[in-house]
């Protein structure tokens, strides 16, 4: 019998105990196909954030000094320089470290964001890899949220969710079955409540509720993508955190993605890691 | 002595250093710009893959352990693969596959 039976209404009653989702990831989202708006959208967001702008200027100015060209004060030459997709990054994985920030938990994984991180830059490395490009930022945001409900558990139920993972080391069950047991649902059903109840995009929402069973969704691009993230960041131990394991991979999510690991995958796995590297770099000096 | 090769952002690119493995620039459909495994990199050719917005770049730079200190980091990473992988039922080809790929490129 389970010690709690969680619901919706309950989950999505109390979401407050969160901190807001950034809007600069819903007005990407909404904008996403329309590049002039999606830049309107990024430039006031980074303007009105002056750690993001010095961050971005930053970068533009390592760029500029290679090129031999003069010092860049302003957020528009610098998409120009070094790209819209790169500013477009830096702003979410920034945003991103703003939420995780207030939602500083001490009872959390030390991994958890930089887990989530990682997942969100493999997703993205998965989608360029596999024809998806034009659902790059959106699966980078789909793998940066995909725990969310285990954020949300661990603001809701500190200590019996200290208990659950204690029960999960000890007797080697996975964390699914674990919180299926405590509280009737899993982590990544309460994230898919959240994420609808946010008013995220379909698309994300069943990625994130079904990146531990990818054959229940398998026509939703956004969902094998985010389920092998997880398996990447975890089987490349991007983390570095003891809850690294890989257990089982699901060769149908594998083959809807062409992924046959037959070819060297070394070029692959060098720009994941080199890339998550330069993202974790980017978190950890805007929290 | 051995070589290593690492991927590196163009950010970190510094003129000396030697591609690992070939860059080709595509923009818009035109081949833009072409560097050969091997070559050293100068401050015209990071000039150019700036303005190009290539982002990453493999490199090959020489690796001063001595062989003994290598052996010991390749069982080290090779040993934390199979920790990870340890619950992993390795008959499943797929698995299998994906354990082989990761040993290959950590024992690299």
């Amino acid at each position: 019998m389970v010690a709690y039976a969680l619901s919706r209404d309950e989950v999505v009653g109390t979401r407050n105990i969160l901190p807001a989702l950034p809007a600069i990831i819903t007005q990407i989202l909404k904008t996403i196909d329309d590049a002039d708006s999606n830049l309107s959208v990024l430039v006031t967001y980074v303007k009105h954030d002056p750690v993001l702008t010095a961050r971005v200027l930053s970068v533009a100015n390592s760029a500029a000094i290679k090129r031999q060209r003069t010092t860049i004060v302003d957020i528009r030459t610098a998409i120009i320089l070094i790209g819209m997709g790169r500013v477009r990054e830096i702003a979410i994985i920034h945003s991103f470290a703003d939420f995780s920030r207030a939602a500083r938990l001490s009872n959390l994984p030390v991994t958890y964001w930089e887990h989530s991180v990682s997942v969100g830059i493999c997703s993205e490395e998965l989608a360029r890899k596999n024809v998806y490009h034009e659902l790059a930022e959106t699966t980078l945001i789909a793998g940066l949220l995909h725990d969310i409900g285990q954020l949300w558990l661990c603001c809701a139920f500190p200590s019996e969710l200290h208990h659950l993972w204690h029960r999960v080391f000890q007797e080697d069950i996975c964390i699914e079955q674990a919180e299926l047991d405590m509280f009737g649902v899993d982590h990544s059903t309460i994230g898919y409540w959240l994420a609808e109840h946010w008013g995220l995009p379909k698309n994300i929402g069943n990625a994130i509720g079904h990146h531990h069973s990818p054959e229940l969704a398998l026509n939703n691009p956004l969902v094998p993508l985010v389920y092998l993230a997880e398996i990447l960041a975890n089987a490349l131990d991007l983390s570095g955190g003891i809850e690294n394991h890989i257990t089982k991979l699901s060769s149908p999510a594998c083959r809807k993605l062409g992924m046959t690991w037959d070819a060297d995958m070394t070029p692959m796995f060098a720009r994941i890691e080199a890339r998550s590297r330069y993202a974790h770099k980017i978190f950890s000096l805007s929290q | 002595m051995r070589n290593r090769t690492r991927f590196i952002t163009i950010i970190e690119a510094e003129p000396g250093m030697t591609l690992g493995a070939d860059v080709n620039v595509v923009n818009h459909g035109i081949l833009r710009l072409s560097l050969k495994e091997g070559a050293i990199l100068t401050e015209l050719d990071i000039r150019q893959l700036s303005t190009y917005q290539a982002e990453y770049i493999f490199i090959v730079e020489p690796d001063s352990r001595v062989p003994e200190q290598v052996a010991v980091d390749v069982a080290k990473v090779a040993n934390r693969v199979m920790e990870i992988f340890s619950g992993a039922d390795l008959t499943d080809p797929m698995l299998a596959k994906l354990f082989n790929q990761v040993i290959l490129y950590r024992s690299a």
